[in-house]
């Protein structure tokens, strides 16, 4: 009975109305995508545990030698170089591993990427091992406010 | 000329074949977008290393003549020497002053510190650098928690350099220009 109301009588919907609402959503979702949009691939991946800092910078991060320093290890460009837990011990202030590996690589940048939990402490060795190897530019690398 | 004005007025175009070519397109960057995007976004703190003091850009000259905040646990200190501006101040003379902001259920006290931090400010508005010297236990996160507080927020500029630095000494033992600091950031 309603069926037969509706196919016989119904005047035709007009779509447009109907479409109206869902551009101005698809829009939307557009809008925030584009703002968060990220090709960032995961800093440590095989580290689950790894976070890093969050920061309000939205400053974007260049290609550089990679420093990660996890609370097990201090990675140069992926391998693994000294233990994190002797330069936290040790009274050394010069990181001499790393401080080897970015000899002669004085015109280069760095990027640190330490996780969120890690103490100043090896973040200022590193700095001074760095700044002792002749690197001028140095990068700390946070997660952005703007990530999804 | 009658028969034109008989004419019924031509009826407004279909706007709804423009519509789907739109949400066409919009469906097709939606799924794009989402299968391309990462959900972290990294950001980078650019940080100048200075050998010494002496290799940091000289400061404008100003009223606050050193600047710094310490953070200790979850307390946050703001050391400030101002140049005494008295009739009888002798030259060189400045007033140390301290603030120490302890932290609120275990947070620090960011609001404090930005609302101290602004008040120095308007003293010296050329001033852009301000040292911060964090306790070597201090997390990572605290550390750049508090350089983005130095920065200012949306709302307020604060300082675009903050030089990070080591430990804090105890206030009687401070002087400006001791213990060469690291870092210098900057603000893109």
């Amino acid at each position: 009975m309603m069926g037969r109301r509706l196919l016989s009588g119904a005047r035709p919907v007009a779509a447009g109305t109907a479409l109206a609402p869902l551009v101005d959503v698809v829009t939307i979702l557009l809008v925030f995508l584009l703002k968060s949009y990220s090709v960032d691939a995961p800093v440590r991946p095989d580290d689950p545990e790894f976070e890093l800092p969050l920061s309000a910078s939205e400053a974007p991060v260049g290609p550089a030698i990679e420093i990660d320093v996890t609370d097990e290890a201090i990675y140069v460009s992926g391998l693994r170089a000294a233990s994190s837990y002797y330069y936290l011990e040790h009274e050394a202030l010069l990181v001499e591993e790393v401080y080897a590996h970015l000899q002669g690589q004085a015109g280069k940048a760095v990027n640190l990427r330490v996780d969120e939990g890690m103490p100043y402490l090896l973040v200022r060795k590193l700095l001074f091992s760095v700044r002792e190897a002749g690197v001028q530019r140095v990068t700390l690398v946070a997660r952005s406010r703007a990530s999804l | 000329m009658r028969r034109l004005r008989a004419r019924p007025a031509p009826s407004p175009p279909d706007l709804r074949p423009a519509l789907l070519s739109v949400i066409g397109l919009m469906f097709l960057l939606l799924p794009f977008l989402l299968l391309t995007t990462s959900i972290r976004k990294l950001a980078g703190l650019d940080l100048e290393l200075a050998q010494d003091r002496g290799d940091l850009a000289p400061l404008p000259p100003g009223v606050v003549e050193s600047l710094e905040v310490w953070l200790r646990g979850d307390e946050l200190g703001v050391r400030a020497a101002v140049r005494t501006l008295d009739v009888n101040a002798a030259t060189g003379d400045a007033t140390w002053s301290e603030l120490q902001l302890p932290g609120r259920d275990g947070e620090l006290d960011l609001a404090g510190l930005q609302l101290e931090l602004a008040r120095l400010r308007r003293l010296d508005p050329a001033r852009q650098r301000i040292e911060l010297r964090p306790t070597d236990g201090t997390p990572t996160s605290l550390v750049v928690a508090v350089a983005d507080a130095l920065r200012g927020s949306a709302e307020q500029e604060l300082f675009s350099q903050v030089v990070l630095g080591g430990q804090a000494q105890p206030a009687q033992e401070a002087r400006p220009d001791q213990d060469a600091l690291p870092a210098q950031e900057t603000q893109p």
